[in-house]
């Protein structure tokens, strides 16, 4: 295996862990919020937050090319505080964020609705506050499901490459992803062999993800 | 220590619960109850109660505390009302043991003046449960745990939802004991939300009877519950063994009447039994003790009818034998003995006919 390879690869889990990070605290968010509240648009959101599911990735990436890029309107003032998000591996964090994000939100609500609200209330009656309620109940009892939204966030995160082509580009040691990698590869003559160890790499990755987040969701069930 | 709510809420386009009781409770045995069919509106109104629901409009007032005044802007949330919730089900926190259920309320008591956690592991016995997954725990264990959890949050009344309905007969009639204990001992006052005649007659000094959401009639347990007899009713008797001291005989004592028991009872002990209101048969004058009568029934209790219900099949009558006695005839019977209130009779029964619940 080259250098490149293993660069693809610990870039990968990088941006994947990365991808998890801004990932969660709002799928955590509005699974509970959808999970628990009644309002006025609550379907419309539900299916504004599933989005990035059914759009194409390229499609994805490229509303955030729009979004973040230099001209764009979050990216320009980003730019003017140093940070640059296109084209470097914070546009790829962003991008297979933004497509994991889905998995992660429906793993929590769905995690949130298998708790019993009334346990919720048994503990305000405690004595407990909304906030101390939700962080000693609510979430405890939920863990399973979150780290299983955790864990698929990450895995989907592995195989993204069409918003991250578009938004992050194919930049060496910077975007350059596994699954990137495998595609510059394939575009070269007699890459196949480079490629298909690549796609090996990236099974055994997201095979070992699984592997650890199922048995961490399942000591949490006890 | 008075209970008060009135309040109105809109549950559903059908259904609107609109409660008021008043509920001045006897520091000796303060337990009021909410009776009524499951779907009327009582396990609704104790979350209301509990700050779980909001209210439309109304007031509620626990020992001289307002809970919520809508008139005034006030509306307390569940972790400053002091109110100790028991569902039928328990609701134990079960990524937690028994200990960790119990800290959970003691770490977050409003008043450091709560019952002494010693004490309230030893009325209840759990003890020995402290280290126990709750999901081990038999029905019986988990309502005690949950009940001493309520306790350890130094609640200034109890709100107990059904607490017992999930749980067989004998084991039901243990708890409700142990909750009169522990309202005993603990002084702590008790709403008993609940569809069963003989739990409110065990446990309650004042009642109020729910239907459809709203609250159709509020009094002393015995008045209340002698409603138009659409079912059997269960008479609960509490009687006393009068055997010799140190023996155990099935004889014992009523009021002023001597009963004969199915079974042997410790001298001096009170024991629950229960006699079904088709069960008794009534005779159309007082009869005297040295008459004698050939019948096998061994349970002869002169007393006065004091209310009559005429239902379709059945007619319900009250007889005051010193407690209210419920006893269901047919139309005809009350035709031919020319009963109606104020009749002198006789209620028989079989030893047989009670069951012991102790």
């Amino acid at each position: 295996m080259s250098g490149a390879e293993w660069d693809a690869l610990l870039l990968s889990a990088l941006v994947g862990l990365g991808a998890v990070v801004i990932t969660l605290p709002p799928a955590v968010l509005f699974g509970y919020v959808i999970a628990r509240r009644e309002f006025r648009g609550k379907a419309l959101l539900d299916a504004l937050l599933l989005l990035p599911l059914v759009l194409p990735p390229v499609v994805t990436g490229y509303a955030l090319l729009l979004l973040l890029g230099r001209n764009g309107v979050l990216g320009s003032a980003l730019r003017s505080v140093g940070l640059d998000v296109a084209f470097t591996w914070r546009g790829a964090v962003v991008a297979s964020g933004v497509v994991a994000f889905p998995l992660a939100y429906r793993a929590c609500r769905l995690a949130f609705e298998s708790v019993d609200p009334r346990l919720e209330g048994a503990a305000r009656t405690l004595g407990a506050t909304p906030f101390d309620a939700f962080v000693r109940v609510t979430l405890p009892l939920a863990r399973g499901g979150l780290i299983a939204g955790a864990v698929l966030a990450f895995a989907r995160s592995l195989g993204e490459f069409g918003a991250t082509m578009v938004l992050a580009g194919n930049v060496a040691g910077e975007t350059r992803t596994l699954p990137i990698a495998v595609w510059g590869q394939l575009q070269q003559p007699g890459g196949l062999a480079g490629a298909w160890r690549l796609a090996v790499l990236a099974a055994v990755l997201a095979a070992g993800a699984l592997f650890v987040g199922e048995r961490l969701a399942r000591r949490s069930v006890r | 220590m008075k209970l008060a709510a009135r309040f109105r809420r809109r549950i559903s386009s059908g259904f609107t619960l609109d409660v008021a009781f008043e509920f001045d409770l006897d520091a000796a045995r303060p337990v009021a109850a909410l009776f009524g069919p499951s779907g009327c509106g009582k396990t609704t109104t104790l979350a209301a109660l509990a700050g779980l629901i909001p209210l439309d409009s109304g007031r509620i007032e626990v020992d001289g505390v307002v809970l919520a005044d809508t008139e005034h802007g006030v509306l307390l949330p569940p972790e400053r009302r002091g109110v100790g919730y028991v569902a039928q089900d328990g609701l134990l926190f079960p990524h937690l043991d028994v200990r960790g259920n119990l800290d959970f309320a003691a770490r977050r008591a409003h008043t450091a003046h709560g019952p002494d956690r010693a004490r309230v592991l030893e009325v209840l016995d759990i003890g020995g449960l402290l280290d126990r997954r709750t999901v081990t725990l038999s029905g019986g264990e988990h309502q005690r745990v949950a009940l001493a959890r309520a306790l350890l949050s130094a609640p200034r009344v109890l709100l107990l939802d059904e607490p017992v309905s999930a749980l067989d007969e004998r084991a039901r009639w243990r708890a409700l004991g142990l909750v009169e204990r522990v309202v005993r001992e603990f002084g702590i006052p008790a709403l008993h939300v609940t569809h069963s005649r003989a739990e409110v007659l065990r446990l309650a000094t004042v009642v109020a009877r729910m239907d459809a959401g709203r609250v159709v009639e509020t009094g002393a347990p015995a008045a209340v519950l002698t409603g138009p007899a659409d079912s059997t009713a269960w008479n609960m008797l509490r009687v006393l063994g009068t055997a010799p001291d140190g023996e155990a005989s099935s004889h014992a004592r009523l009021g002023v009447h001597a009963l004969v028991l199915p079974r042997a009872v410790a001298s001096g002990a009170t024991v629950w039994c229960r006699i079904s209101s088709g069960a008794i048969t009534l005779r159309a004058q007082p009869l005297q003790k040295t008459t004698s009568s050939a019948t096998s029934a061994r349970n002869r209790l002169v007393g006065r009818i004091v209310d009559i219900w005429p239902g379709d099949a059945r007619v319900r009558l009250v007889v005051d034998v010193g407690v209210a006695l419920q006893v269901d005839l047919t139309p005809e019977a009350v035709a031919d003995l020319r009963l109606s209130a104020g009749s002198h009779v006789t209620c028989e029964f079989k030893a047989h006919a009670l069951e012991l619940l102790d």
